[in-house]
């Protein structure tokens, strides 16, 4: 009533919130054993671990880029029912737990799955290799570039397509010319939030890939595993997974994150 | 640990307010029982007879890895009372626990999925690299297990992937995707016919115990009388049925 701008209850619950979501994350370090850092930092396990984790990662994000962009694409410019039904299962992933993401690949790509056999028949067998972590990780986290750059495809100024057509440009010239330079904040926002996931998925990977020291066993499935018999290494583990997801944060808060945000609504493609 | 204790709170405002309502009166009790996943079926049947006989209690299995569950009763998890698959546990469990008492013994088999596919004969068998074998971590009781199995034959096995407890690990070898795995001969005889048993060859000497306690509150109340019950009728009425079972005595 005071004031117009922010009225009390809605500063309440608000303080209120970010303390639910910042509290938790202070308690870890609070809780964090220090006197193990040096000793649990340097194990063997855990640089195998955070070595795993960003070499995964990595490639599973650039996977979503190399089959997630022209996937993005294709919903964006798709119509019909078809185009609608794939919208549909792109998002079921960002929806589904991860664990039935998990039991979905063994079912698809297992040894007795639906694909297995025939993967196995040219050599490639994904469940439990490193090779399947990636693929656990690129289902769960390409679904969030595509969203992302979907919705800055539908936005492509149709007028500036109409001028490239005009200039003579050909359907690949175009698209590699005009949409695709729009789009670009978009795809490199998608590709921050694809990584990012892929480097937090867990329930996925523990199903699909299993838990191997060395070889499937990501920072995420090293900190599960700390729960359940060495609460201490859990809680470095985690505080160190938290370390490396700021990080992350604030070297894309200024850049790719703040281009990220007009694409959401409809407006126009022009954020640079 | 949090959504645990939320979801205790808020089952047992529901069992509490059925009590009064409902006409079981003054014989309504809530129990969780915290069980070492290998022996969640086992218990499950033993939880049907003694509810049978007592109207208006309820009995709660949490089944996971005896490690696990130790270290979220340490935290103060709301259980009344826990089944290792181990001393070691029983330990990390802290000072909740009461006169802890071996309950069943049981043998470590090879679980093969049906039909053997891996033709797996003698325990040197899981060192080959083309087949997967699974094992759980060290510091689980099926992993401890398992570990000392192969310290005693010496065999290094060629493990693929480590399942956080005993339930997981035989699920991948039900599903086919992994061909072996070093388990509780009483837990892969439950799972047939999708899982078979290959005798350990060597033989080995390692036996496992399921250990039962009942717990005292987190505050250091003692254990209540439903938990004191129970843990009676398990080591008592309990005993034939696992024998049935196919456990070994204490």
């Amino acid at each position: 009533m005071t004031t117009e701008r922010r009225p009390a209850a809605v500063v309440v619950l608000g303080v209120l919130g970010a303390a639910f979501l910042s509290l938790p994350l202070l308690a870890l370090f609070v809780r964090v054993p220090w006197s193990d850092l040096g000793s649990v930092l340097s194990a063997p396990a855990t640089r195998q671990a955070l070595a795993l984790s960003l070499g995964t990662s990595v490639t599973a994000a650039g996977l979503s880029v190399v089959f997630g962009v022209p996937l993005a694409w294709l919903l964006a410019t798709g119509r019909g029912r078809v185009a609608a039904v794939g919208r549909a299962v792109v998002l079921l992933p960002i929806v589904l737990p991860p664990v039935v993401g998990g039991v979905a690949l063994l079912a698809a790509l297992g040894r007795r799955g639906v694909a297995g056999p025939l993967l196995a028949e040219v050599g490639v067998v994904l469940p439990f290799s490193a090779a399947g972590v990636v693929a656990a990780q690129v289902f769960v986290a390409m679904p969030f570039l595509v969203v992302t750059v979907e919705a800055a495809f539908r936005t492509t100024d149709p007028q500036r397509l109409a001028a490239a057509a005009s200039l003579g440009a050909g359907g690949w010239r175009s698209f590699r010319q005009v949409t695709l330079p729009a789009a670009t904040p978009a795809v490199l926002a998608g590709v921050a939030l694809a990584w990012a996931r892929a480097l937090g998925e867990f329930g996925a990977t523990i199903t699909f890939a299993g838990s191997l020291e060395g070889r499937t066993r990501t920072l995420p499935l090293a900190v599960h595993l700390g729960t359940q018999v060495d609460p201490g290494a859990a809680l470095v583990l985690s505080a160190l997974l938290v370390a490396v997801s700021l990080g992350v944060l604030v070297v894309l808060r200024s850049r790719w994150l703040v281009a990220f945000r007009p694409v959401v609504p409809a407006r126009g493609p022009r954020t640079g | 640990m949090l959504l645990l204790s939320v979801a205790a709170v808020v089952s047992g405002c529901a069992s509490g307010r059925a009590g009064t309502d409902g006409a079981a009166g003054t014989g309504s009790a809530e129990l969780v029982v915290f069980a070492a996943s290998s022996f969640a079926a086992p218990l499950g049947e033993l939880v049907d007879r003694f509810q049978r006989d007592r109207p208006g209690v309820e009995v709660r299995i949490n089944p996971a890895s005896s490690t696990a569950l130790a270290l979220q009763i340490a935290d103060g998890a709301p259980a009344g009372v826990f089944v290792s698959a181990g001393r070691a546990p029983i330990e990390r469990a802290g000072g909740r626990v009461v006169d802890p008492v071996v309950v069943a013994t049981d043998d470590l088999v090879v679980a093969v999925p049906e039909g053997n596919p891996g033709r797996v004969r003698v325990t040197a068998d899981l060192a080959r690299v083309d087949l997967r074998v699974g094992a759980c971590p060290a510091g689980v009781p099926c992993g401890d297990y398992a570990r000392r199995v192969f310290d005693e034959s010496g065999v290094v096995p060629s493990v693929d992937t480590e399942e956080p407890d005993a339930a997981s690990l035989l699920a991948k070898v039900r599903s086919g995707d992994l061909d072996a795995a070093v388990l509780y001969r009483s837990q892969v005889a439950a799972a047939a016919p999708m899982v078979e048993s290959v005798q350990l060859d060597p033989p080995s000497r390692v036996r496992a115990e399921y250990v039962v306690t009942a717990l005292r509150s987190p505050d250091g109340s003692p254990p209540s009388p439903t938990a004191t019950a129970f843990v009676e009728f398990v080591t008592a009425t309990g005993a034939g049925a696992l024998r049935e079972a196919g456990f070994g005595p204490p």
